[in-house]
């Protein structure tokens, strides 16, 4: 579907200080399965809402706007503090935005990043105003499970308007192809599990995304080489690259840093890596964006780059997230992910 | 266990998350939290409410060890170790104090007088209701 014009009018993004070397996790269980180098982990006084609000912060101090003026909050995350309570209402809160705003909380799949950012396009292109879109995630799987390995922590997010935009959102499709989530949380749980069935993941991953992209494209027009810029959500640096030649997109043109440096942040993937690319991208360019999320399917969409965002001395560019960590040791590790029990 | 309970956490949430004084119309004294009466002039009823600036400098400070912590900081001390609280000098004219935690930072290397910045952070977790509220961590710039 080609949306009505809408503009993204500032960004930010937030990473915790903490990380951990892949070498560290490949010496307790003896194997590392996912292609990164390091990854990010919330300290012991975050969560994701605490992420959420630090980015959120950030893209409205980044994009100028009153707090006031935004009207619709949409978060997506796969992994909240809680299972009923709004994190856009505690967010709202933390920011002091106007109690007249609607809420909206998005948790069904890695992709809900990519579900509110569109959702909320979609409201802010009906009735105008700002929209703030945060994905905010830190999925924990069990301890020993392969997927917890590149299970990482980020936070980013986008103000959306109709007008006076750094970025133009051109475009958007979705696929939302059935398949049985071979990747889930059941209710009640924490923890992620996986059947570990590599052949069906990636048949659904690839087709889902293959599905999205080729709608996208066909719907604005554009071929893959009109794309200097491409992210493409994965649990590791490899798994986007298995759908390149699928979607005619070159290599040389995909960006894994995001995923490389901080790990698989599920719903918060595609907008921090978005964020990462904004900061790099030159006017003209494009970006397409790809979310997967297990059993729910994928989006993609393209932003056309108009301007690039000045860089304020006190808000935190994603550059100065990463640059800024402190390596912790397994066992620290597992404290802070609460894999160990800490009370009786 | 240092109970507050949920409505009185609730009242004072504008300053815990974002900082909100009152600013006395009269004399321009600025209260922080805001209050009743004017701390400097005793009108009743005459502060506005501001935001204070979430940046400043370290007053002073001491460490936390483990087991000195209020019970309810139990479980956060469990996986923080030694932590550091402040009292923070606020970046605005009137230099209003504030008593903070810090965070992201070695507790050992906290100095008087270094730069800090307002992030906001889980404080503990009671009945199962997480606490949030603003902590300070090191200043953390782009470079230039």
């Amino acid at each position: 579907m080609r949306m009505t014009k809408i503009e993204v009018c500032g960004y930010g993004c937030y990473i915790p200080r903490f990380r951990i070397k892949r070498e560290e996790i490949q010496n307790v269980w003896g194997h590392f399965e996912g292609k990164i180098k390091e990854k990010a982990v919330m300290g012991y006084d975050e969560d994701t809402t605490t992420m959420a609000v630090e980015a959120a912060k950030n893209a409205i101090a980044n994009a100028k706007v009153k707090r006031e003026d935004i009207s619709v909050i949409a978060v997506g995350s796969s992994s909240p503090p809680y299972a009923l309570r709004s994190m856009a209402a505690e967010l709202a809160m933390a920011i002091g935005i106007s109690q007249n705003s609607r809420f909206l909380d998005f948790k069904e799949s890695e992709k809900a990043g990519t579900t509110a950012l569109l959702t909320c396009s979609d409201i802010i292109a009906n009735q105008g105003g700002l929209g703030l879109v945060v994905g905010s995630d830190a999925p924990i799987s069990i301890a020993s499970d392969s997927i917890e390995n590149a299970y990482g922590a980020s936070a980013a997010a986008l103000i959306v308007g109709k007008s006076k935009g750094l970025a133009e959102l051109e475009g958007s499709a979705t696929a939302s192809i059935e398949f049985i989530a071979d990747r889930f949380r059941k209710d009640g749980s924490l923890l992620v599990e996986d059947l570990g069935i590599p052949q069906y993941y990636q048949m659904a991953y690839t087709k889902s995304i293959q599905q999205a992209v080729t709608q996208l494209l066909g719907n604005l027009g554009l071929k893959a080489t009109d794309f200097q810029h491409v992210f493409i959500q994965g649990h590791d640096t490899q798994e986007p690259t298995r759908v390149l030649r699928k979607i005619g997109v070159d290599k040389t043109k995909l960006n894994t840093n995001t995923i490389n440096l901080i790990g698989d942040t599920a719903a918060a993937s595609v907008l921090t890596g978005l964020v990462g690319l904004l900061e790099i991208a030159n006017p003209g360019e494009r970006i397409l964006c790809v979310s997967y999320g297990s059993g729910a399917g994928s989006d993609a969409f393209s932003v056309l780059v108009k301007e690039k965002q000045e860089i304020l001395e006190n808000v935190p560019i994603m550059n100065t997230y990463l640059e800024n960590k402190n390596f912790i040791d397994y066992n620290q590790y597992l404290k802070f992910k609460e894999l160990i029990n800490l009370e009786s | 266990m240092a109970h507050v309970s949920i409505p009185s956490y609730w009242i004072s949430l504008p300053q815990k998350y974002r900082l909100i004084a009152g600013k006395c119309k009269d004399c321009g004294y600025i209260n922080f939290p805001p209050e009743t009466l004017c701390g400097k002039c005793s009108k009743p009823k005459t502060q506005e409410l501001i935001e204070l600036p979430g940046r400043g400098t370290i007053y002073t400070y001491t460490i936390i060890g483990r087991g000195a912590a209020p019970p309810e900081f139990k479980k956060m001390q469990s996986k923080s170790g030694a932590y550091a609280i402040a009292v923070v000098e606020l970046d605005n004219e009137q230099k209003n104090k504030v008593n903070v935690q810090l965070t992201d930072c070695d507790p050992y290397k906290v100095e008087i007088g270094m730069p800090v910045t307002a992030v906001f952070r889980i404080i503990y977790e009671q009945e199962d209701v997480i606490r949030y509220g603003l902590k300070f961590r090191p200043e953390l710039k782009n470079p230039k």
